[in-house]
C-alpha cells in the first residue's frame, strides 16, 4: 500500500511530533520497565534479611499471625499478610496505623519474631518509576498513561508509513553508511521488529493505568447510568463496605481457615491473606494465591474468622468478561510467565524500545538541522544525550547508592530517590554545558557501565549470597542479579567504546572535511554516504 | 533444555528467513538455484519456527505458548540483524552451530521430561 504524499506527510509529522514529545520520558519508563521484570530477584538481593530459606510447610500460618500482631500496639482494621513466591524470603505484613491512612510494611522475622519496618526501596522505586508513580506527585500517574496512548498513536503512524516496504526493515542495517543511516535503520529494524512488544505494552499500559477513567464514558450508552453494574462488569462484585467494629470474639485458627479456603476452592495455590475486623465478632479472612491450570489465575476466598462460614469466592470460573480481560492484560504486561529466561528476553526487547525512541529523536534532529539550525534543536538535541544516557548513569547510582548507604539509616528510602533525580539531573546539566556534544553519548554510558561494574563488588559488603560469596552461601537471586550487573555494565561498556569510535570518526570527517571540501573522493564522502536530507522517500521510506 | 533448543530454533528460524534472500548472505549462491534456494531457506524458517513453538507449548500452556516463542523471536531477529554487518562470520556461523545443535538439545529434553 503506498500513501499519498499529503498523508505520507500527515502521518510523518503526527509521528515524529508525538515521538518529541513522548520520547524522552517513555525511554525512563522503558528502562525501569526492563528493570522491573527482575523485581523479585532484586528485591531479595538488596535485603539481606530476605536472603534467607522461606518458611515452609503448611502449618505455623497461626504462629506467623500472632508474630505479626505481637508486634503491633493494637491491630489494625485492616491489614494483610504476603507471603514470599519461592524458596528465599519473608513474609510481609501491610497495616495502616490506627486513626491514621498511612500504610506500612514490614517484614515478619520469622526467626526472632520481630517486625522489621522495610528499609530499602531500590525495587519498589524502579517499579514505581516505571509508571511514573509517585506519592508527591499522584497526577503523574495519569501522564504515564496518556504517554502510552501517545505511544500507540506513534506506532500507528509509524506502521502507515513504512507499510509500503515493512518486510524490507525487518533486514536492512547498513552501519557503514554514515550515521544517519545507522540511526535510521536501527529505528526502523528494531521498531519493526519490536512491534508486537510495543503494541501490546502500550496497549496494556494505557488500560491499566486509564481503564478506570475511560469507563465513565460508558456507563450512559451502555450501562444505562447504572455506575455500579458498570464497575461489577469490569472490575468484579464490589468490596462489602466496613461497617462499625463488632463485639470482640474468637477467630478460628488461621491453619484451620485456611484448610477451609483450600477446600473451597480447590488448585489455589496459597499467596496471603487480607484480615478485616481482626479479633471482632464480624472479622473476616480473605484467603488468596494463584489457581493453577489458568493462565495468569488468582482467586480468593472470603471467610468469617469466628466459624469458618464461607462468604465468598472468586476465581477465573466466576469472573466476568471484563475481569477476563483485566486478567490477560494484567498477565501480560508483568510478565507472569515463562520464568527468568524469557524476562531477560523482554527486558532485551524493552531496552530495545529505549534505542526505538531515542533514535527517532535523532532521526528528527537530523531533518529540522537540515533545514535551520536553531538554538531549540540544539538544546533538545542535548537534553536527548542528558536524559537517554543520563537515565542509565541514574538508575546505576541508584543501585551504587542501595550498597553504600547504611540500611538502618532512617532517610535512606529519601536519599535514595535523590540520589537518582540528582544524578539524573546532573547529566542534562552536563550535556546542556558540555562543549562537545559528540563524546557525550559514550562519556555517560561509559560512566553508568562503571558504576554498574561496582555495584556486585559493594554488595558483598551486605551478603555473602552473591559473586563474590562462598558457594556453599550463595542463593539464585542474589548471585543471578549480581551477574546481569556485572553483564550489563560489560555490555555498556562495549557500547560506549563503539559510539566512541563513531564519535573519533566523525571528528575525523569533520576535519578532512575543512580541508577538503565534500565531494567525490574525499574522507567524507566515503564514510558518510547517506542520502540527501530533503528527500524523505529515500531515507525514511 | 527444551527452552534453549526452543531458543536456538528461533534464531535458526530468523537466520534462514534473512538467508532467503541470495543477496544477503556472505556467500555465492548460483543463480540457477535462486528459487530452490528461496524455497527451502523459507521451508527451513517456517519449520524452524513451528517446532520452536510447539516445544515451547509443552511449558507453556494456551496462547502463551506462542506469545513466549514471538518475543524471543522479535529479540533474536533484532539481534541478528543488528549485529550480521558488524560480525557476519560470528553470526553465521552460530546460526549453522544452532541448526546442529538444536534438534540435538530437543531430543534430549524431550527423552529426559
Amino acid at each position: 500500500m503506498k500513501l499519498s504524499p499529503r498523508a505520507f506527510q500527515t502521518f510523518w509529522d503526527v509521528h515524529a511530533w508525538t515521538g518529541v514529545v513522548a520520547a524522552l520520558l517513555l525511554h525512563i519508563m522503558f528502562l525501569a520497565g526492563a528493570v522491573t521484570l527482575f523485581h523479585e530477584q532484586i528485591e531479595i538481593w538488596e535485603e539481606p534479611l530476605v536472603q534467607r530459606t522461606a518458611p515452609a510447610g503448611r502449618d505455623g500460618k497461626q504462629r506467623l499471625l500472632d508474630q505479626a500482631l505481637a508486634g503491633l500496639k493494637a491491630p489494625p482494621e485492616q491489614f494483610s499478610i504476603t507471603l514470599p513466591d519461592g524458596p528465599h524470603g519473608l513474609p510481609t505484613l501491610n497495616y495502616t496505623e490506627p486513626g491514621t491512612e498511612t500504610w506500612s510494611s514490614s517484614w515478619i522475622d520469622t526467626e526472632t519474631g520481630k517486625l522489621v519496618p522495610l528499609r530499602e526501596q531500590l525495587s519498589e522505586f524502579l517499579y514505581r518509576l516505571h509508571f511514573l508513580s509517585h506519592p508527591s506527585v499522584p497526577w503523574l500517574y495519569y501522564v504515564a498513561g496518556v504517554l502510552a496512548i501517545a505511544m500507540l498513536l506513534a506506532i500507528a503512524t509509524g506502521v502507515l508509513i513504512h507499510l509500503k516496504d515493512i518486510v524490507r526493515q525487518f533486514h536492512q542495517f547498513r552501519p557503514g553508511k554514515g550515521r544517519r543511516v545507522l540511526w535510521s535503520d536501527m529505528h526502523k529494524v528494531l521498531g519493526v521488529m519490536g512491534l508486537p512488544f510495543q503494541v501490546l505494552y502500550a496497549y496494556s499500559g494505557a488500560m491499566i493505568i486509564l481503564g478506570g477513567v475511560l469507563l465513565f464514558p460508558f456507563v450512559g450508552p451502555v450501562f444505562g447510568g447504572d455506575q455500579a453494574r458498570a464497575e461489577a462488569v469490569f472490575e468484579g462484585p464490589p468490596e462489602p463496605a466496613a461497617g462499625p467494629l463488632g463485639a470482640p470474639a474468637n477467630a478460628l485458627s488461621l491453619d484451620l481457615l485456611t484448610e477451609r479456603a483450600e477446600a473451597a476452592l480447590p488448585g489455589l495455590s496459597l499467596r496471603g491473606y487480607i484480615f478485616s475486623h481482626h479479633g471482632r465478632e464480624d472479622g473476616t479472612v480473605e484467603v488468596w494465591g494463584q489457581v493453577h491450570r489458568t493462565a495468569f489465575g488468582q482467586g480468593n476466598v472470603r471467610l468469617r474468622a469466628r466459624d469458618g462460614a464461607v462468604l465468598g469466592i472468586e476465581s477465573p470460573a466466576t469472573e466476568s468478561a471484563g475481569q477476563a480481560v483485566k486478567r490477560w492484560l494484567y498477565g501480560l504486561h508483568f510478565a507472569q510467565y515463562g520464568g527468568v529466561f524469557v524476562r531477560a528476553v523482554l527486558a532485551l526487547l524493552a531496552l530495545g524500545t529505549c534505542a526505538v525512541l531515542l533514535t527517532g529523536n535523532w532521526i528528527w534532529l537530523a531533518r529540522r538541522e537540515a533545514s535551520r539550525d536553531g538554538l531549540g534543536n540544539r538544546l533538545f538535541a542535548r537534553l536527548t544525550v542528558g536524559t537517554g544516557a543520563g537515565a542509565f548513569v541514574a538508575v546505576a547510582a541508584l543501585f551504587l547508592a542501595s550498597r553504600l548507604l547504611p540500611l538502618d539509616w532512617a532517610p535512606r528510602k529519601s536519599a535514595e530517590e535523590l540520589t537518582f533525580v540528582a544524578v539524573l539531573a546532573a547529566c542534562i546539566a552536563w550535556a546542556l554545558a558540555a562543549r562537545r556534544g559528540a563524546d557525550l553519548w559514550w562519556q555517560q554510558i561509559g560512566l553508568a557501565g562503571l558504576l554498574l561494574f561496582l555495584s556486585p563488588l559493594l554488595a558483598a559488603r551486605w551478603s555473602s549470597a552473591g559473586l563474590f560469596g562462598s558457594r556453599a552461601t550463595r542463593i539464585p537471586s542474589v548471585l543471578g542479579t549480581d551477574l546481569a550487573l556485572l553483564v550489563t555494565g560489560i555490555g555498556l561498556t562495549l557500547v560506549a567504546w563503539a559510539l566512541r569510535r563513531l564519535a573519533r570518526r566523525d571528528t575525523l570527517v569533520s576535519a578532512s572535511a575543512r580541508v577538503n571540501p565534500p565531494g567525490p573522493g574525499t574522507v567524507r564522502d566515503a564514510l558518510d554516504s547517506a542520502p540527501p536530507l530533503a528527500d524523505p522517500e529515500a531515507t525514511d521510506a | 533444555m527444551l527452552e534453549l533448543a526452543s531458543l536456538l530454533l528461533t534464531y535458526v528460524a530468523f537466520a534462514a528467513l534473512h538467508a532467503a534472500n541470495p543477496a544477503r548472505v556472505p556467500w555465492r549462491v548460483p543463480e540457477t538455484a535462486h528459487r530452490l534456494w528461496r524455497a527451502a531457506l523459507r521451508l527451513i524458517a517456517v519449520g524452524a519456527f513451528i517446532m520452536a513453538i510447539a516445544l515451547w507449548h509443552r511449558l507453556e500452556a494456551s496462547a502463551l505458548g506462542l506469545i513466549v516463542p514471538l518475543s524471543i523471536l522479535m529479540a533474536s531477529a533484532s539481534l541478528f540483524v543488528l549485529l550480521v554487518p558488524l560480525a557476519p562470520r560470528l553470526m553465521w556461523g552460530l546460526a549453522a552451530l544452532c541448526l546442529v545443535f538444536a534438534p540435538t538439545l530437543a531430543v534430549i529434553g524431550l527423552r529426559h521430561g
